[in-house]
C-alpha cells in the first residue's frame, strides 16, 4: 500500500522532516508537520530512524573519541606563564608601595633613636646615692617593626633602586619589574 | 580556570578531531585554540557563548594551518583511537561497539562541511544560526548541508537502526 503524504504549498510535507528535526520550523509549521506525522508512517519511520542515528552518533563520539590523558593539565601549564605576568606586575606594585612605607617607617625609627638623650648623672642619681657603681642606663636599640609585610613570589622578577629625598627621614625605593608584559597578538580572530 | 578547561577541552578536542582527522593534530589544535582564547579573552563579550567562540577559533586556526600547507587533512577519516576501557551503559545493551564505529565512520566520511554541520548540530546541540557563525556560512547553507548529511547517514546506517533499535 502506498501512503500519499500531504502536500503543502506545492512541497510534500515529508520534505520538512529534516527542518523539523533541526527545530528550524516555525511553531505553526512544526505543528503542521506533527499533524502530518499522524497520517504518514513513512515520515514516522524516518523520524524514528534519524533519532536513532543521532543517539548513535552522540554515543560514538563520547566513547570512541576519548580526550588524551593530561591534555587539560598541559593546556593549563602553557597558559600559566601568561597568567603569572599580570600577577608579577600586581605583586611588584604592592612591593613598591610597601617598600615606600617601610622606608618611611625605618627612617622615622632611626630619627627617633638618634635624638634619644644620653644618660646623665642626674639620671643615675639613685644608684650613686646607694654607693653602688652607677650603671649607665642605655636605652635598647630600637627594633625595626614594620607595620607592613609583603612576600613576593619571585623577587628576581624586579630591580630595586633607592632614591634620595630632600627630607632626611624619608627614603624611597623604586621597584622595576624585569618581566615583560605579554605581547599583544595579531591575527584573525573571529568575531 | 581549570573548571573552564575541564568543561570545554573535551568538546574542542572532539571537534578538532573532526576537522583534522588525526588525534595528534587534534591535540595540537586544541592547545592552540585555548592559548589563543586565553590571550584574547578580553574580546569575549558574552560568557554564555564561550563554546561557540572556541569552536570559531578552532575553525579559523585550522583553516590558517591548511592555507599555510603545514597540515593537510588526512584522508580516510580520523585515525583509529584506542578504546580506553569504557563500558556501555546498561540501558543501551543493544548498542554494540561495531555500530558506534560505523556511525562515527559514516559521519567522518561525509564531505567536510556536511560533517562539521552534522557534528555541531547533533553532538554539540548548536542551533543553525550558531553553526553558521562558527563556519562562516549562511544559515541556508547550514540547513542544506544538514539535510543532505542526515539523509546520507540514514541511508548508510539503515540496517543498523533497523536491527539494533527494533525493540525501542
Amino acid at each position: 500500500m502506498i501512503v500519499l503524504c500531504g502536500v503543502q504549498m506545492g512541497v510534500a510535507e515529508c520534505e520538512y522532516l529534516d527542518e523539523y528535526l533541526s527545530t528550524a520550523l516555525s511553531d505553526q509549521a512544526a505543528a503542521r508537520f506533527e499533524a502530518h506525522l499522524a497520517d504518514c508512517p513513512a515520515c514516522r519511520e524516518e523520524l524514528k530512524r534519524q533519532r536513532q542515528v543521532d543517539l548513535l552518533l552522540v554515543r560514538a563520539v563520547r566513547q570512541l573519541d576519548p580526550v588524551p590523558a593530561g591534555l587539560v593539565e598541559r593546556i593549563e601549564r602553557q597558559a600559566r606563564p601568561s597568567l603569572r605576568r599580570p600577577m608579577v606586575r600586581v605583586a611588584a606594585s604592592i612591593f613598591a608601595a610597601a617598600a615606600i612605607v617601610l622606608g618611611v617607617l625605618f627612617s622615622a625609627e632611626r630619627f627617633g633613636a638618634d635624638h634619644q638623650r644620653a644618660p646623665t648623672v642626674r639620671d643615675r642619681g639613685d644608684r650613686v646615692a646607694d654607693g653602688k657603681p652607677a650603671v649607665p642606663r642605655v636605652a635598647p636599640a630600637p627594633a625595626v617593626r614594620p607595620d607592613v609585610r609583603v612576600t613576593v613570589d619571585d623577587p628576581s622578577g624586579a630591580i630595586l633602586v633607592s632614591k634620595a629625598t630632600k627630607t632626611a627621614n624619608v627614603s624611597i625605593v623604586m621597584i622595576y619589574p624585569t618581566v615583560k608584559p605579554a605581547p599583544a597578538t595579531n591575527g584573525p580572530l573571529a568575531e | 580556570m581549570k573548571t573552564l578547561l575541564e568543561e570545554h577541552v573535551p568538546r574542542v578536542y572532539r571537534f578538532a578531531l573532526r576537522l583534522t582527522g588525526d588525534c595528534h593534530q587534534a591535540e595540537d589544535l586544541t592547545q592552540d585554540v585555548f592559548l589563543r582564547a586565553w590571550r584574547n579573552r578580553g574580546r569575549l563579550r558574552d560568557r554564555g557563548a564561550v563554546r561557540v567562540w572556541l569552536f570559531r577559533i578552532a575553525v579559523n586556526l585550522w583553516r590558517d594551518d591548511v592555507r599555510r600547507q603545514r597540515r593537510r587533512p588526512l584522508p580516510g577519516g580520523p585515525s583509529v583511537v584506542e578504546q580506553q576501557g569504557t563500558t556501555l551503559p546498561p540501558d543501551r545493551e543493544l548498542i554494540v561497539q561495531e555500530d558506534l564505529e560505523r556511525a562515527l565512520e559514516a559521519m567522518d566520511g561525509l564531505p567536510a562541511r556536511q560533517r562539521d554541520v552534522l557534528y555541531l548540530h547533533v553532538c554539540e546541540e548548536l542551533s543553525l544560526a550558531e553553526i553558521a557563525g562558527i563556519l562562516d556560512i549562511s544559515s541556508d547553507a547550514v540547513k542544506a548541508s544538514l539535510s543532505v548529511a542526515r539523509k546520507k547517514m540514514r541511508r548508510q546506517l539503515r540496517d543498523v537502526c533497523r536491527d539494533r533499535f527494533s525493540t525501542m
